[in-house]
């Protein structure tokens, strides 16, 4: 006879598929209490004074824009409507369309203007490389501004921004992997002595821990996170609270899916013992 | 020779880069003011010589994809038709590429060929199309008209500017579905994983098993419901002391260890990556 | 020094400390000082221990499982007329365990031209598609069969993550190999090849100082050289002394790294222990002096 420990791995792919479907047609939203990560990410940012200039890097890709996406738009709206001056960089070159829909579709919302109150510079390649260059001279690294192609002497924001990370008081990268935040740890944080947070996937979450609270000020580890951010945002920004609601209702379906990886694995483990007392007997 | 060049660059590059790392970088605002180093002019030199080196590599990657992939069309492999949609396509997409990087300076003819027009309406009603060249903070420069003629135009005349949608259009349509389609295969490979190796076979396994359990629980709200709100402590219990100090631990090891090989690579000990 | 007028030796060095703003000039930032005298220190530990090892002294390392069963799966292929699959993670030269994955990949090859079984080495980059076709060639060459080293065999995929994955789960699916090595750089994608790998019934070895990737393979791969063993493999491979004798450098600096923590987490607790019961904050006491210029010293 056959052991259950021999199931045909596609019954188990299909029992996944159907959990995340059935609970997310049900559609149930859930507030959930916060980390002190998620607290620190979210303080980080709020203790920076109006004007100051922020870089937000986006490292990441539609791959990951799933576990990403909420974190990162969360932020454009807080930095924003904080009255934060935002430099927008990508060092993932699937990243910028992402980047320019949500700062032309959050911007206006808060009556900002290109240029003075965020510019997006775009992609540039070398990966870690690229981030050390950005460190160094920022304005050595981009010849033009991504949006406009305009010479970065004539964007107003760039004025205040000279090189060694001069001007810039917070780094925040929403980091899907490689070259991602541990690059700007090393690369930009640890050099130039800039505090760093960051957003990053479930996969890359436990690898910050080691960094916490030093080298990095504070994280958002992956949907979860987002979430919890995404609820202290959502406080006093109205516009995030249809993501908050649609994020709440993915924590549904991550709450059965991991149900679901338990119960087969508890599944498996009685089948291995009582497959060993068989054997034995 | 053919050892000796590249290893003797490799030291040298190695040992300016190590150099720069530590040397000071500027500080305006510092009392006094701190001024960069000139070896910061050699590390941003080198960087930028290591990103040229990188871009130039692709036309390495290209020849052989070429190269292997119509071989393969030329003896009609099994697979030939899928060897063929993907030099085409990637043929296509650089030569689209390229095309809108040179807006610029294209003739009129392969422009329009190749770059789909922006539309650009006027706040008078009117619109015409067009390709963008710059924009400042006061005026952008289009190439317009049957010649494709630079003008500039006040951006308080302008009322709104259509990009093309070309490319966009493949990114939204295929690059963003297929790459969340690969991504999100890991949920379904996690669970049949986690099902196969999760068995208590020792002490260790068990623990491991244990922890593996008590961190999904405590990342997901319904954890906390099923255990009195035991799960999220808990987890957080775990993280925050175990998890982070042996992953400090591999940290601290793996970094000697890289250090360790950096040296050796650096100093030109370890060879046997180079060809003899 | 001054450690008149009641001051304590610790104030007094750190006064002295001070007081001398270390002008290094153009070369050194003061804040890395301490990296660098560490560095120099791990590089004089590594000097001394590879010149022992030169002269002779034995040094052991331990059994690496993954690598005793390197032989196997190879052989394992071969019996079954399938080829080998050598993945080198996705990252680009420039990345040490790239470039240590190449010196592996060497290895490899050489044993697979010496069973006579082809290997397949799919690269994400172009430039390590260069390194990566000069290791196999050579590998070959060690084994004395240049005419085994296959130039189609080195294949480049693409430069994008997932399209790369999606091209070796090709290769898996469609070539069948018998053993898949996957040694280097790994992020998201490392348990999608495992798993499909698994799917094809491949012995899987798998190596990455990647820590956050390392559960992946060990829930999917038969075998997972991890972490720091992953950077002793050409160590454990040749038995060359100069690179035996780095491995116990690192060990010793791990020994001294770990006593450092040590006296850093005693003197924290007892400065502690110290600020609860001292009723005078005028004078933080012996120990948090102490704990101040260890953290001066080494933070």
């Amino acid at each position: 006879m056959a052991s259950p420990l021999d199931i045909d791995r596609r019954w188990i792919f299909l029992a996944m598929g159907l959990v995340v479907v059935v609970m997310y047609a049900l559609g149930e939203t859930e507030t959930i209490p916060v980390s002190e990560y998620v607290q620190s990410y979210f303080d980080e940012i709020e203790s920076l004074p109006e004007g100051s200039i922020v870089m937000l890097s986006a490292d990441f890709d539609p791959a990951s824009a799933a576990e990403i996406e909420p974190m990162y738009i969360a932020t454009i709206h807080h930095l924003l409507r904080h009255n934060l001056r935002v430099i927008n960089v990508a060092t993932w070159p699937a990243a910028p369309p992402f980047t320019q829909k949500y700062f032309s579709e959050i911007a206006p919302q808060y009556g900002k203007v290109y240029g003075v109150d965020w510019v997006e510079l775009g992609y540039t390649p070398g990966d870690d490389v690229a981030m050390g260059l950005i460190g160094q001279s920022l304005k050595s690294t981009y010849s033009t501004d991504d949006r406009n192609h305009s010479p970065l002497r004539d964007i107003p924001l760039l004025a205040d921004v000279s090189d060694s990370f001069r001007g810039i008081s917070l780094l925040v990268s929403a980091s899907a992997g490689y070259p991602g935040i541990l690059e700007w740890i090393a690369q930009v944080g640890g050099r130039y002595q800039v505090p760093v947070i960051c957003g990053t996937t479930a996969v890359q979450t436990t690898a910050l821990f080691a960094y916490y609270p030093n080298q990095l000020k504070g994280f958002l580890g992956a949907f979860t996170g987002a979430t919890q951010y995404l609820q202290l945002v959502g406080e006093a920004t109205e516009a995030v609270h249809e993501e908050r609601d649609e994020d709440q209702r993915r924590m549904l379906v991550q709450s059965w899916s991991h149900l679901l990886i338990i119960g087969l694995i508890a599944f498996g483990n009685v089948a291995y013992f009582l497959g060993r007392r068989r054997a034995t007997r | 020779m053919k050892r000796e060049i590249p290893i003797f660059l490799t030291v040298l590059c190695g040992l300016l880069i190590t150099i720069s790392f530590f040397a000071p970088t500027s500080n305006p605002t510092a009392i006094p003011p701190v001024p960069a180093s000139p070896w910061q002019a050699v590390n941003a030199e080198l960087l930028e010589w290591a990103k040229i080196l990188f871009a130039v590599a692709f036309i390495l990657g290209i020849a052989n994809l070429f190269r292997i992939n119509l071989k393969q069309i030329a003896t009609r492999h099994e697979d030939w038709a899928y060897k063929a949609v993907l030099l085409v396509s990637m043929t296509a997409f650089l030569v689209i590429g390229l095309a809108e990087i040179h807006v610029k300076d294209l003739p009129p003819s392969v422009l329009r060929l190749l770059v789909p027009a922006r539309t650009i309406t006027f706040v008078d009603g009117s619109s015409v199309e067009g390709y963008l060249v710059e924009r400042t903070q006061v005026t952008a420069t289009y190439r317009t008209g049957a010649g494709l003629e630079p003008r500039a135009f006040l951006l308080t005349e302008i009322a709104n500017d259509t990009e093309p949608t070309f490319k966009l259009w493949i990114y939204n349509k295929f690059f963003v579905p297929l790459q969340s389609t690969m991504f999100s295969l890991l949920a379904f490979y996690v669970a049949s994983a986690a099902f196969r190796a999760f068995r208590a076979r020792s002490i260790e396994a068990t623990l491991l098993l244990v922890a593996g359990c008590i961190v999904m629980l405590g990342q997901v709200p319904i954890g906390d419901e099923l255990t009195g709100g035991y799960a999220s402590r808990a987890q957080a219990f775990l993280m925050t002391y175990v998890t982070k100090a042996g992953l400090r631990a591999i940290i601290i090891g793996a970094t000697l260890g890289g250090l360790a090989t950096g040296l050796r690579i650096v100093l030109g000990i370890e060879r046997s990556y180079l060809s003899e | 020094m001054d450690v008149s007028s009641g001051a304590t030796w610790v104030e007094a060095i750190t006064r002295w400390l001070n007081e001398r703003a270390l002008d290094l000039g153009p070369w050194v930032a003061t804040n890395k000082l301490p990296t660098l005298v560490a560095i120099l220190a791990f590089g004089a530990i590594m000097f001394f221990q590879q010149r022992r090892a030169r002269r002779g002294e034995k040094i052991e390392i331990r059994r690496i499982n993954g690598l005793d069963a390197l032989d196997e799966a190879i052989g394992r292929a071969t019996e079954m007329g399938r080829p080998v699959l050598y993945v080198p993670g996705t990252d680009e030269i420039k990345e040490i365990q790239t470039i240590y994955s190449m010196m592996i990949l060497r290895h490899v090859a050489r044993k697979a031209a010496e069973f006579g079984t082809p290997i397949i080495v799919p690269v994400k980059n172009s430039v390590v598609l260069a390194f990566a076709e000069e290791a196999v060639k050579q590998g070959c060459a060690d084994a004395g069969r240049p005419d085994a080293f296959i130039p189609d065999n080195v294949r480049y995929l693409s430069d994008e993550q997932f399209a790369y994955c999606a091209g070796i789960a090709g290769i898996m699916n469609r070539e069948k190999p018998a053993a898949n090595v996957m040694m280097g750089m790994f992020f998201a994608e490392s348990l999608i090849l495992a798993e499909t790998g698994y799917g094809t019934g491949a012995i899987q070895l798998a190596g990455t100082a990647r820590y956050e990737q390392l559960p992946f393979f060990v829930a999917a791969c038969d075998y997972t050289i991890m972490g720091e063993e992953y950077f002793a493999v050409t160590a454990y491979l040749t038995r060359e002394p100069g690179l035996v004798g780095t491995i116990r450098a690192s060990d010793i600096t791990k020994v001294l790294a770990a006593a450092l923590f040590i006296v850093g987490v005693w003197l924290a607790t007892v400065a502690a222990m110290d600020a609860a019961t001292i009723s005078d904050s005028s004078h933080p006491g012996t120990a948090a002096e102490l704990f101040a210029l260890y953290q001066r010293l080494f933070g």
